[in-house]
């Protein structure tokens, strides 16, 4: 259909274990150096973690004139407002030259873990004189401990209605919950509200934090952390064969996404154009015991249809790569059913290993780095790859970083949860 | 470029006033309430211990035929019960559609924490002395013997999707949004524009959400947005009368089968009306207070109106928020005069929370439903509790009682915590 508008990505903003801003981030990935560090080194000791990537220099004050509404702010959320400020600033956009109300934002994110200590005081005041929790108790002197504004600090969609807030955008918000997946779909998401006419910019993207107690139990439990043994920053190293789950990372990654014509009557840079978005679920919850993953093949198939692309035109594929043996594995089954015959000039990387796994923010920091691939005709090497799991041969990047003509990226992201996406990125 | 129509062709829904939608409408025609005491834990020294619970519910029958939602919440059953419902409703069986051209938008909400163990994990690691309250080594120690890896997924904002495209065969495109209180009618919303795009032929869309726990109950309560009306559960949520002093809390589900008009047609589907405009903005004012010069929500009607090509002229029906609060009934009021006008007085709006209480995710989904039954069937639903009139809600909210009015176009209003603010339009399909 010829009315529909293309999309441009004209700003980035990310924080991450790297650092604050794109640039940092970009570097990391371009020479495989990992920020990923041991838990002693960031007084996380105490935690079952062989390595995690923290984001350590890192002030919410530097971004919020508003001290206030810092009291307001998780950690996730200060992040995404931080991530805000910067992508506007990268993109040149002052809310002042825009029209607001065109001006809309989504997110990708999930549950916000409590802070243990500020919910601990409401519980500590319901504990009755035998040392147990009490409902009773609780309900009379445990929740008057709380912070009043407490729930608020917590609720999925505050990090984007922080960040509509204090950037005054007034357009179209939503907030994406399907989870590691979550922000490549809030980016897709938001391409479809600019292609058909009710934004003319979105920041897209997501934010995430699971380096707390809460998030680092659940994970636990569940069984996904790694447990190598490697160093820290060698820990993590999807498709390898050593590769044995996740090392968790924390940050957010933000796009400028901006119609085509608004870009250039701003005369504004662009990292790339969007053109192409798919999903699709696969119909089993837990990557390691799925034998149902043809979401992952539909979901990139969708997106390079909706771009008009053949498997064969693509450049670059940024990799899902979680680092879950089954899931490397599928994904690698995936890619490998779109090209029955040879990769020909399919390269494939993934960026995982340089930040630990974002989560429900991956898909945010992973897409500046799909952007920037189409952008800077560069392409990153796989970071620990160091002896292939035979059963995930892909065409990688690997060692250093390869200089090669780019039209088309490829980014894919699987959801824990069965909810695929994928975007594609091109050169302009 | 002619754009595709979308019709729904099922509906579904799990509430406080029944378990399906046949039940929940002869109800709300009748002016029923479905609040009353908070009987999912003990709230007994809450300040508010009231909330409009899901009855009844068949838990087990969905266990024993699907053992694999043992540790599921109950926001995802409620889930599970619509859709069916849905489905069915719509004529929709195993292969009878494109598994690949069936999609789903929903608007499932959080299912907070597992409480108990998270309390027994928490109780056991408060240090004695200096320091932080919690310690996080302890912490961990004791979670992973307390608590259960399923249903700390369980527990994940995305596993009620999950369950939904597996028990469906959903192989189209895939999303779920939570945008508080707003969640289910930008998931219709949203859900509109893919098919209407070419994404989809048909969409599973809606919510469900159950908020009544204890950490739900206490953190609305500390920001002060519930009602205290313990004594009288039935009076307690009263959208837009002077005595109103909070939203009621409630859950449950609310799911839809939208379709492109021609796959209907084909499939000789019953069409119960069309999705024909989504309008969505945000207040970017304050996180708990609308925006009191209400341009994000009279901008959210009004390009729900311009999508749909109507204007205020045409609208016959308006389901308000309507949430009970001081705030928001006034500046709903406000936003509603704003989009229409010289008109606003004579377009009837009412607040189904008044009976249903609030599903946060779920309430649009099921509004929706309600909107297209009172198109059905002519007749408007009440807003009960209605006795004192508010100088700033001066309009008209079919108090009390339901009323006969044919609807051709309505509009679905809500508003979500921190500023989204959707409204849906919905018009009459003639066959």
């Amino acid at each position: 259909m010829s009315t529909r508008r293309r999309v441009v990505v004209t700003g980035f903003g990310v924080i991450t274990p790297c650092g604050n801003g794109w640039e940092s981030y970009w570097d990391a990935a371009v020479h495989a150096r990992s920020a990923v560090r041991s838990a002693e080194a960031l007084n996380l000791g105490g935690f079952p973690l062989n390595g995690v990537g923290r984001v350590t220099e890192f002030e919410p004050k530097d971004y919020v004139e508003n001290r206030k509404s810092l009291k307001l702010m998780s950690r996730e959320i200060s992040f995404a407002v931080a991530a805000s400020r910067l992508a506007l600033r990268d993109a040149k956009l002052s809310a002042a030259e825009c029209d607001p109300t065109r001006i809309g934002v989504t997110l990708g994110t999930g549950i916000i873990n409590n802070d243990l200590d500020e919910m601990g005081v409401g519980f500590q005041n319901g504990v009755d004189a035998n040392g147990h929790f009490s409902m009773t108790k609780f309900g009379q002197d445990g929740i008057r401990a709380l912070f009043p504004l407490w729930f608020l600090k917590y609720l999925p969609n505050m990090p984007a209605c922080h960040v509509s807030i204090l950037n005054q955008l007034r357009g179209p918000s939503n907030t994406i919950t399907t989870s590691t997946a979550a922000s490549t779909q809030a980016i897709g998401e938001s391409y479809r509200v600019i292609e058909r006419g009710d934004a003319d910019i979105m920041l897209a993207g997501g934010t995430d934090s699971k380096v707390n107690a809460m998030g680092i139990s659940r994970l636990h439990l569940l069984g996904f952390l790694s447990k190598r043994t490697a160093a820290p920053e060698k820990v993590y190293c999807p498709f390898d064969e050593n590769h044995d789950g996740i090392v968790i990372g924390e940050g957010a990654g933000i796009l400028v996404l901006e119609s085509y014509e608004h870009a250039k009557k701003r005369g504004v840079n662009i990292y790339a154009e969007i053109s192409g978005y798919g999903s699709a679920s696969d119909h089993n919850y837990d990557p390691r015991d799925s034998d149902d993953f043809t979401g992952k093949r539909v979901a990139l198939r969708r997106a390079l249809e909706d771009a008009a692309l053949d498997p064969e035109d693509v450049d670059v594929l940024v990799a899902n790569g979680s680092g879950i043996p089954q899931e490397d594995v599928q994904e690698a089954l995936a890619i490998h059913s779109l090209y029955p015959k040879d990769f020909g000039k399919l390269r494939v990387t993934a960026v995982k290993p340089v930040t630990g796994n974002l989560l429900y923010g991956s898909g945010g920091v992973e897409a500046v780095i799909a952007a920037l691939i189409a952008k800077q005709q560069i392409v990153p090497p796989v970071a620990n790859l160091e002896k292939q799991d035979p059963l995930c041969s892909l065409p990688f990047v690997r060692g250093k970083a390869e200089s090669c003509q780019v039209n088309s990226v490829v980014l894919n992201t699987f959801g824990f949860g069965g909810q695929n996406a994928s975007l594609v990125f091109k050169h302009v | 470029m002619s754009k595709r129509k979308i019709v729904v062709t099922g509906m579904g829904a799990v509430t406080p006033l029944g378990n399906n939608v046949r039940d929940t409408w002869l109800r709300v025609t009748q002016g029923k309430s479905g609040v009353g005491p908070i009987t999912l834990f003990d709230a007994s020294t809450f300040a508010t211990r009231i909330a409009g619970e899901v009855k009844g519910f068949p838990f087990e029958k969905w266990l024993e035929r699907n053992p694999p939602l043992a540790c599921a919440t109950r926001s995802t059953f409620f889930a599970l019960q619509a859709a069916a419902e849905a489905y069915k409703d719509a004529g929709l069986r195993p292969f009878s559609v494109d598994s690949r051209r069936f999609g789903i938008y929903f608007g499932a909400g959080d299912s907070g924490i597992d409480f108990d163990p998270f309390v027994k994990t928490i109780v056991a690691s408060f240090n004695s002395g200096a320091g932080e309250l919690v310690d996080k080594g302890r912490y961990l120690d004791h979670a992973s013997r307390n608590m259960t890896a399923l249903k700390e997924l369980e527990s994940q904002p995305f596993m009620t999707v999950t369950h939904l495209t597996r028990l469906f065969d959903i192989r189209g495109p895939v999303s779920n949004c939570l945008t508080a209180c707003a969640a289910s009618s930008q998931a219709i919303g949203e859900a509109f524009e893919w098919i209407r795009r070419g994404d989809a032929d048909v969409i599973m869309a809606g919510g469900s959400h159950s908020m009544i726990y204890p950490m739900g109950v206490a953190g609305f309560s500390l920001l002060t947005a519930l009602s205290r009306r313990n004594d009288e559960p039935e009076k307690a949520s009263r959208p837009f009368d002077k005595k109103r002093d909070g939203f009621v809390i409630a859950e449950g589900s609310g799911v839809l089968i939208l379709e492109e008009l021609e796959h209907a047609r084909r499939r000789k589907a019953h069409i119960y009306g069309e999705i024909a405009g989504y309008g969505s903005t945000a207040d970017a004012y304050r996180l708990t207070d609308m925006d009191p010069e209400v341009r994000g929500a009279a901008r959210a009607i009004e390009i729900a109106m311009e999508k749909t090509g109507v204007g205020p002229e045409n609208i016959d029906y308006i389901n308000a928020h309507g949430t009970s609060t001081a705030v928001n009934d006034a500046l709903e009021t406000r936003a509603i005069k704003k989009a229409m006008g010289e008109y606003a007085a004579k377009i009837p709006a009412s607040s189904t929370k008044s009976m249903l209480g609030h599903m946060i995710a779920a309430a649009g989904g099921v509004e929706a439903i309600l909107c297209l039954l009172a198109m059905r069937d002519s007749v408007l639903p009440p807003t009960i509790n209605y006795e004192e009139p508010d100088p700033e809600c001066d309009l008209d909210y079919v108090p009390n009682t339901a009323r006969r009015s044919d609807v051709n176009v309505a509009l679905s209003n809500s508003f979500g915590f921190g500023g989204q603010n959707i409204c849906l339009a919905l018009r009459k399909h003639h066959g």
